[in-house]
Order: C-alpha cells, then sequence, then structure tokens
C-alpha cells in the first residue's frame, strides 16, 4: 500500500533551487533514507513534506487528499517531525515536552487520554525515568528519543526525521535507528529520514533515494543502489562497496578533487 | 499468576505512579497560584493601612467588606474615605499595573524566546517617553485636555509596535527581525526625545524625566478600571494561545510541525502584550523590572508551561508592584519615591542572585 506520493516537487530560496520536480512514493511500514552530499536538498526535502517551508507540486496522501490543501493542524494529524535534536533557552520538562505532541489533539484542558499516551510513549522509548527532568539535562540520546515520542504522540502515518544520528556516538546511533525501525515494522506508520551515514541508511532502510542538486539520481533498495558508481557520481569519492554482509557496507577511500558532484 | 500477568500489573501500576506524579507535578502549580492570590490579599490589605492616617488593618478590612456586605461590618466615615479614595484605588492600580507588565513580559518572553525580552524590548517605553515629552514639552498630541499626556503615550505605544511589526513583516517575522527592529525603534524614540528635552524649558524637562519615572501616584478609580480590564480580558486571550506559545519555545519549525500558525500567533501575542503595557503605562509612566523579574520568579517555581505560567507571574508581578509601592510610600515617608525607582533597586540584586547562583547555561 502506498502511503503518499510526492509528485513535480520543488521548491526555491528566491532564484535559487533546492528541489527540483521530485518524485517519489512512500509505502506502509516502510523506511525510507534519503542520501546525498550536503547541499543535496535532504533537509529542505524533509521540510517540504511537513510544510514547514511551501514547496511547489503535490504530496497526495493514500485518500487521494493533497497536503498542501490541509490546514496545519491537520497535516500535523498525519506527520510527525522529528528536528535534529535542538535546546530551547527556555525550561521544559520531558512530560511537557512530550505532551506537546498531542497539539493538533487536544483542547486546552490535558485529557485523561493526552495523559495516557505520553505515558505509553514514554515506556515505549523508555524515557519514563526522566518524567519530570527537565528536556535540557538529557544527553543526546535521551533527548533523541523524547523528540521521536513528541512526534509519535501526534499518532502520525507517516515519521519525518532529519539527521535522526547527528551527534550521538555509535551506541546511541544504533539504538535510536533500531527504536526507528522496530516502531515503523510494528505499525503501519512509515519513516522518511535524512542521513549523512551511508552505512548506517544501507542498514535501517527499505529504500534508499540518492538526491543530486535537489534532483532523484537513483531510488531503489540498498543493495542495488550502493555502488562504486552511484558513489562516484553523487559524492565524487571513489569507494569500495563490500557486499559480503547481509548489507553492503561502503568504505570511502579518497575524494575525488575537481570530480565533486556538487 | 504468570509471568505475563506478573509483568502487565507491574507496568499498569508504573502507569499510574507516572499519572499521579504529574497530577502532583500540575497540583504544586495551582497552589502556587492559590498562594499568590491569598499574598496579595494580605497585602494590599497592610498596604491599605500603612500613611500618614493611623487606622488599623482589621479597621481596613472592615471597611473595604462593609460596602459588600452593609448589614455584616461596620465602619466610619472618616475610615471609608481614607480607604476608598485614598488608598485602596492607588492599592488595585498596583495589583492590576504588576499583573499586566508580569503577563505582558511572560509573553514577549515565550513568543521571542529569550529570558531577557520584555514589553520595552520592542522599544515600547521610550515611545511612550516620547509621546509624553511632546505633550508636556510642545503641548501637542493627537487628543486634547487632561487626557494629551496619556493620550499620546498610548498612540505612541502602539505606533511602536506595529512599526516593529512591519520591519520584521518585510523580512519574515522572527524573535531575531523582532528584537532588531525593537532596537532600532528603541533608539529612534529615545533620540527624539532627547531633542525634545533639549529645546524644552527645564520645568517641563522636569516634568518629563519625573512621568519616565514612573508612579502610581497618578491612580483613580475610572484609571485603574480601563487597566484592569485591558489586563483582565488580553491575559485570558493570551491564555486561550497558552499550548500555541509553549509550542513556539520548541523551535518555529518544531512548532508549525505540531499544526501552530507560528507568525499568525507571534504577532497577536505581540500585539496583546503591547495593548497591555501601552494602556498600563500610559497612566504610570514606565514602569521597568516588573515585565522581566516576575516572569523570572515564577518560571523557576512553576516552569515553562504559559498555563500556569502566564497567570502566575502575572499574581507574583501584582505583589512584587504592590510591595514596591509600598516600600517607596513608606521608607521616607512623608516623601513618596516614584515606584520606577523602586522597582529598580529591587531588580537588580535579584538579577545579581540569578547572575552568581545560576549553574545551567539556560532559564
Amino acid at each position: 500500500m502506498v502511503k503518499i506520493t510526492i509528485k513535480d516537487l520543488s521548491f526555491s530560496y528566491g532564484s535559487r533551487k533546492i528541489l527540483d520536480d521530485l518524485n517519489l512514493v512512500v509505502g506502509d511500514s516502510e523506511v525510507l533514507s534519503l542520501v546525498g552530499p550536503n547541499g543535496s536538498g535532504k533537509t529542505t526535502m524533509i521540510k517540504c513534506i511537513d510544510r514547514i517551508l511551501k514547496p511547489k507540486g503535490s504530496i497526495l496522501l493514500n485518500g487521494g487528499r493533497d497536503l498542501q490543501s490541509l490546514s496545519r493542524q491537520e497535516v500535523a494529524k498525519y506527520i510527525g517531525y522529528v528536528p535534529q535534536s535542538t535546546m530551547g533557552v527556555l525550561t521544559t520538562t520531558v512530560f511537557d515536552t512530550i505532551l506537546m505532541g498531542r497539539k493538533p489533539h487536544m483542547g486546552w484542558r490535558v485529557a485523561d487520554e493526552d495523559i495516557d499516551k505520553v505515558v505509553d510513549m514514554m515506556k515505549l522509548l523508555h524515557v519514563e525515568e526522566f518524567a519530570l527532568k527537565d528536556f535540557s539535562e538529557l544527553s543526546g540520546g535521551q533527548k533523541q528519543r523524547v523528540l521521536i515520542a513528541r512526534a509519535l504522540c501526534q499518532e502520525p502515518e507517516v515519521l519525518l526525521l532529519d539527521e535522526p544520528t547527528s551527534n550521538l556516538d555509535v551506541k546511541h546511533q544504533l539504538e535510536a535507528l533500531d527504536t526507528v525501525r522496530s516502531i515503523v515494522k510494528k505499525t503501519n506508520i512509515s519513516a522518511v529520514m535524512a542521513i549523512h551515514d551511508l552505512n548506517l541508511a544501507a542498514r535501517y532502510s527499505d529504500t534508499l533515494v540518492m538526491l543530486k542538486k535537489g534532483r532523484v539520481h537513483a531510488i531503489g533498495d540498498p543493495l542495488s543502489l550502493l555502488t562504486k558508481e552511484n558513489i562516484r557520481s553523487i559524492f565524487g569519492v571513489e569507494a569500495v562497496v563490500m557486499k559480503d554482509l547481509d548489507r553492503p557496507y561502503v568504505v570511502p577511500i579518497r575524494s575525488l578533487k575537481g570530480e565533486t558532484a556538487r | 499468576m504468570s509471568e505475563a500477568e506478573t509483568m502487565s500489573t507491574e507496568s499498569a501500576t508504573k502507569n499510574s505512579e507516572l499519572r499521579e506524579e504529574y497530577a502532583q507535578f500540575v497540583g504544586r502549580k495551582v497552589l502556587f497560584i492559590i498562594l499568590s492570590l491569598a499574598g496579595i490579599a494580605v497585602l494590599a490589605g497592610v498596604a491599605a493601612t500603612l500613611g500618614s492616617a493611623n487606622i488599623t488593618p482589621v479597621e481596613v478590612y472592615s471597611a473595604i467588606l462593609a460596602r459588600f456586605f452593609p448589614g455584616h461590618f461596620a465602619t466610619t466615615d472618616f475610615i471609608d474615605t481614607i480607604v476608598w479614595q485614598l488608598r485602596l484605588h492607588r492599592v488595585l492600580m498596583g495589583i492590576f499595573a504588576g499583573m499586566g507588565l508580569a503577563v505582558a513580559g511572560s509573553a514577549m518572553q515565550g513568543i521571542l524566546k529569550n529570558p531577557l525580552a520584555s514589553p520595552f524590548t520592542l522599544g515600547i517605553a521610550s515611545a511612550a517617553t516620547f509621546g509624553a515629552s511632546l505633550a508636556i514639552i510642545l503641548g501637542a498630541g493627537f487628543v486634547s485636555g487632561q487626557y494629551l499626556i496619556v493620550g499620546n503615550a498610548f498612540v505612541f505605544t502602539m505606533l511602536a509596535s506595529l512599526t516593529v511589526y512591519g520591519l520584521a513583516k518585510y523580512k519574515g517575522i522572527t524573535p531575531e527581525t523582532m528584537i532588531l527592529a525593537g532596537i532600532a525603534i528603541m533608539y529612534l524614540f529615545s533620540a527624539m526625545t532627547s531633542f525634545l528635552q533639549y529645546v524644552g524649558e527645564s520645568e517641563e524637562v522636569h516634568e518629563v524625566v519625573f512621568w519616565m519615572m514612573g508612579s502610581l501616584g497618578r491612580s483613580s478609580w475610572d484609571k485603574v478600571g480601563i487597566i484592569a480590564l485591558v489586563t483582565v480580558v488580553c491575559t485570558l486571550v493570551l491564555m486561550y494561545f497558552s499550548w500555541d506559545i509553549n509550542a513556539l519555545g520548541a523551535g518555529d519549525e518544531t512548532a508549525k510541525s505540531l499544526g501552530v500558525n507560528v507568525e499568525f500567533v507571534r504577532i497577536l501575542c505581540m500585539m496583546l502584550a503591547s495593548l497591555i503595557t501601552a494602556s498600563i503605562i500610559c497612566f504610570t509612566g514606565t514602569i521597568g523590572f516588573i515585565g522581566l523579574v516576575a516572569p523570572h520568579i515564577t518560571r523557576m517555581v512553576v516552569g515553562g508551561d504559559h498555563r500556569f505560567l502566564l497567570p502566575a507571574s502575572g499574581l507574583v508581578g501584582a505583589l512584587i508592584l504592590l510591595g514596591a509601592d509600598t516600600v517607596a510610600r513608606t521608607i521616607l515617608a512623608p516623601v513618596i519615591l516614584p515606584v520606577g525607582i523602586m522597582t529598580a533597586f529591587l531588580g537588580v540584586p535579584f538579577f545579581i542572585y540569578l547572575f552568581l547562583k545560576r549553574r545551567k547555561d539556560y532559564w
């Protein structure tokens, strides 16, 4: 089943085109990763899908409705966004941070079911012991889990993650992506993430989308997509791709100066 | 019991524990609000007791209650006059002005995500001062008669907010653009005020300086009425948008992804905060620090949820301004100091305390 269909998506900052006629289909319970060099449009793509930015083109839900024609509140019920771990200046507890995810569903008063949902999500992401701690006192990995819990409280159909592994050490990178993948596989939610690390992307994604200068360079499963040629062409890097594990593994060798893709 | 059953019972206990913990967390905030209300009631009585005519707190409360329940409480004409015509409106002016300035402050800090923001960040104080100076020195203004100074201060304050809005709108409404536009407006109006003071007569300049210090001395029942009405209505509207302000605190992008119309909420809250501030300082002159200090103290106790932070900091602001005015009236009696001087003196040690004690690099 198809979850969202992105048609002819374009976005420009002034006259500078960032995304150029992108077409993409995200299926049910699919983890889809956007990979590509800096400036290829990964993060912009994530923000366009959530309408944080205002792109041209259409983002069709599986009922045929266009996300572009919905109010912010309705979009928020359909799409959950996990930003790169940010730190606010003003204090909030972990509980209140996650409760914010109920914003699209609740009124001024917090209903019991909202509290229940928050408690469930805290347990799912193992952050219940920090419930009344200040969000800014948490470690990077804990913050990431809290932000995922908040997005899940929106009860979204699609989870968008912007560089979910940046600022995390190796262990927490694996844990964060394990969590995302297991949630996607257990529920009907799909995940779209912008991610730098090709090996993590290969390990945790069903589909990779290679972006180059705001266009789709190639789409496919990790095994067929991560080839020496593709990596050379989008990153300008000579690499060895090892395929003896069940997932491909990329070892970059050297940068091809003068041939860089950007 | 099977292992699975044990586990599910355990997790149910855990759930209700967490729920209980959160209920207590909310309960503490409500308790703080109730205690603040009680504090205001007591302080108001004390404030109405202190003054050149010696009356006791019991006489003050009887005089107040006698108007509401004439059969049950007795008072004399003398005490009734002192309390109702001389002191009570000033006390209430302190309460509502303090409340309004503090609510405006916490709303501004919320939407600008800056703990050092206040209604005055947008150049409102200098615009009000310019409006008042224009009236005092040149006698020019938008209205005439006894409301010339008040009208001018109000109009220029709102003009400053609209200009900040216009400038920010041009570049995108973010905290940064609003603060920069506010600083530009602030310098513009203070330069114009300086110019007026330069050309003004010394008596007029003295009057301007006195106006700038901020005082509750010009209070009256109709002014209290206006301030109370604007403050209460605007506070309720701001509280209605509490969740949106909370979401803004998590960043504009996150707020948008949670369904908040970021620019609309930011502008609406800024305009409401400006309106509250304008309607207060046009009567009192500029009273600083309340809008900065009260939200700080309150945030340390009730946390950052604006559903509680807005009303609670309003009450704390009322306590501070009423307390400061009471001290200003009595410390050098019979000389009455302008309350603006007192709030500044109270504000500075508080900030030094924060500066020394704060271990975290956030608020």
